[in-house]
């Protein structure tokens, strides 16, 4: 770093000669994070695992070889056999008669999305509820935070499975009923964070210069808040993909049982697991090696941006 | 409980006309925090009296340095004439305006010529906002760019940006720190920071909460030596809130000396450090070390037993009877004792003391020789 011997003069001498450095572009806090984040092992391994299972989904249809959920070779499948790996089925069959690395590609294009989608519900419906409770405070924080508490009290995966058997059968119902179970979570983060940066002394200076409430609140307070919720946005996606699976396993996701999910793959397989226990361990394996990548990025990203590993 | 049923003393005097001499009045201002109880329902159940009847002018131009120790309610007394904290009682009258009566709009306007120093240059400064952004902010927001732009540039933004720039070097920082992010300086660095951003509305208050007290000795002199610049360059008023003796001394035209929420003593600055009255400030007083082994050998010392007492339950009487070293028998801890000219024996000075006059004429000593600490063996 050429900041090194600029460091090491004294400090008094320093500010005397008004010396602030050579370079003249400032490093905000979001830029320093990101270069902690470059020499930290573990997001670099996060951020691979989370990039390849991006990739994998969006070029989908280029990498399976076949259609997916297509039960072509369904005469190939017997009650207590499936064909395992073949010259044209690197993977083998699932037991609906379907390629199995086709299968697994294109789960790894519903998980993305469905984390994503409710993670980003959960995200949208945690932030405005927060902000409001931690922004305007008083009888509007207390009725937020009651309502929060509420929903907190029952078990999220409970509370995704009553939301996905109250909307029917429908994709997006298990995408709203996984968010809507994440959104006490956020909202109660956020204001948290909120209500610490409300006692900062930036706040009461912001005031004192004559800044708007609206303003403050908005550009200052919540900027500042959010960096607890995106990492917990990170760590949330990982538990959606396995709620996405929890509930498909429970038979609350799409319709058609023939549908490319990992979760969904885990359920059809489960009777064959004596037999052939790849059909269960392959998409297992995918949600959990997904999961911890999110997990890892997630993680690094906390560690980023504490304030306390500023210099 | 009501929070205004102290009164304190005589009727104080007027509060000044508009455009006289006195830019800050202060009368009476009570800062009461409720104390709360109740898990669903609050009940309040007492009140923290942070700022318990003050009374001050501030002349244009001055320096007024409030000190006190931890606890008395300076810092709270500062944000209470800003409204930063709502005051609960008392009058504040700037330039003619009362403070306390600005409907909230009207008060954000003014708070434009009220600006405020604070004690954490680095938790007073948005992290995420660059040096430009923080001193560009508050000139959008009270829309400056139209009076400035013939002075410093076409559009707003730009006169915004020379604005800052001329305001960076007037607090002696280089044009390029304007780019940077306030976790980059150094202490003093930040500090000057803040200062240029309360300086840049052109304020004719500015309030400096502990100024200094979080930056290292080698740099508080040059952060307080940049105010006094400032002052001069700027015709400004000042209200230095500040725990250090030493560096209100060094700034101050007048000191007002707090305890508990009340002010106990007032004096020109130096009459203040040559002769004491109030016992508390002669307490004070004698913890500043002299810097000549002679003297400090031999000097006499007076040493405050116990802490602070709760500003929720203040004593009877004189609220410093509970440490006060020349406390008597008969008035102190029953009357409370006003905030009063001395007249003739001491010009220009306040003092809330029953006993000032006997103090001064060394009529009564320490009532309890343990609280003297022995010259010789201390």
């Amino acid at each position: 770093m050429t900041a090194e011997p600029l460091s090491a003069r004294p400090q008094a001498l320093t500010d005397l000669m008004g010396d602030v450095g050579l370079d003249e572009r400032g490093t905000s806090l979001w830029q320093g994070a990101f270069q902690r984040l470059r020499r930290n092992p573990s997001a670099i391994i996060g951020a691979l695992i989370v990039l390849a299972f991006v990739l994998v989904a969006v070029f989908a249809p280029l990498i399976a070889p076949y259609e997916p959920a297509k039960s072509q070779w369904i005469d190939q499948v017997t009650p207590s056999t499936v064909p395992g790996h073949s010259a044209e089925h690197l993977l083998g069959l699932d037991p609906l008669g379907s390629d199995l690395f086709t299968q697994l590609v294109y789960g790894a294009r519903q998980s993305l999305i469905i984390g994503i989608v409710s993670t980003a519900f959960g995200l949208a419906g945690g932030v405005i509820l927060g902000t409001l409770a931690g922004g305007l405070g008083g009888w509007v924080d207390t009725l937020v935070m009651r309502l929060v508490d509420i929903l907190l009290s029952i078990p999220s995966l409970l509370l995704a499975v009553s939301i996905a058997a109250m909307l029917g059968q429908r994709p997006s119902a298990i995408m709203i009923a996984i968010g809507a179970a994440q959104v006490p979570i956020f909202a109660r983060l956020l204001r948290g964070s909120m209500l610490a940066q409300r006692n900062q002394d930036y706040v009461l200076a912001s005031f004192s210069l004559g800044l708007r409430r609206r303003t403050i609140v908005m550009s200052h307070v919540l900027p500042n808040s959010l960096g607890p919720v995106i990492v917990q946005a990170t760590l949330t996606l990982a538990t959606a993909i396995i709620e996405v699976a929890a509930l498909s396993y429970l038979g609350l996701g799409a319709p058609d049982p023939a549908v490319a999910e990992w979760g969904r793959m885990l359920v059809k397989a489960q009777d064959r697991l004596q037999s052939d226990p790849h059909l269960t361990l392959l998409p297992g394996i995918c949600i959990a090696v997904t999961a911890l990548g999110f997990t890892l990025l997630g993680e690094s990203l906390r560690e980023a941006l504490d304030p306390k590993s500023r210099r | 409980m009501t929070s205004s049923e102290t009164v304190s003393g005589p009727a104080p005097s007027p509060p000044p006309a508009p455009g006289s001499d006195v830019l800050l009045s202060v009368r009476g201002l009570q800062v009461h925090f409720p104390i709360k109880r109740g898990l669903v329902f609050d009940r309040t159940v007492g009140h923290v009296r942070a700022v318990d009847g003050v009374d001050l002018d501030v002349r244009r131009g001055q320096t007024y340095g409030l000190v006190g120790e931890s606890g008395c309610g300076k810092s709270t007394f500062g944000r209470g004439l800003l409204r930063l904290e709502e005051p609960t009682g008392g009058s504040v009258i700037f330039d003619g305006q009362d403070i306390r009566s600005l409907k909230p709009e009207a008060l954000r306007l003014m708070r434009r010529r009220m600006q405020m120093v604070f004690q954490d240059p680095l938790a007073s400064l948005d992290p995420r906002q660059s040096v430009q952004s923080l001193l560009s902010e508050p000139l959008t927001v009270h829309g400056l760019s139209t009076a400035d732009a013939e002075e410093f540039g076409r559009d707003s933004s730009s006169s915004h940006l020379a604005k800052a720039a001329a305001m960076l070097e007037v607090v002696g920082l280089p044009r390029g720190a304007l780019a940077k992010y306030p976790h980059e300086f150094s202490g003093g660095q930040r500090q000057r920071i803040g200062i240029a951003r309360a300086m840049i509305l052109n304020p004719d208050l500015v309030i400096a909460d502990e100024p200094v007290s979080a930056l290292d000795v080698s740099v508080q002199a040059q952060v307080i030596n940049l105010l006094e610049h400032l002052q001069d360059l700027l015709g400004l008023t000042y209200i230095v809130i500040a725990h250090d003796l030493a560096v209100v001394r060094h700034i101050s035209d007048v000191i007002g000396v707090m305890y508990l929420g009340r002010l106990v003593e007032e004096a020109p600055s130096d009459d203040l450090y040559a002769q004491p009255l109030h016992p508390y400030t002669i307490a004070l007083m004698s913890a500043i070390p002299i810097p000549d082994p002679e003297i400090e050998d031999h000097r006499e010392r007076i040493l405050l037993r116990g802490d602070l007492p709760s500003p929720a339950n203040p004593p009877s009487g004189c609220r410093f009877h509970t440490r006060c070293p020349y406390r008597q028998q008969t008035r102190c801890d029953t009357e409370e004792p006003v905030l009063r000219d001395l007249g003739a024996v001491a010009p220009g000075r306040r003092v809330a003391c029953h006993y000032a006059e006997e103090i001064l004429a060394g009529q009564i000593a320490i009532s309890d020789p343990s609280l003297q600490i022995d010259p010789v063996a201390g």
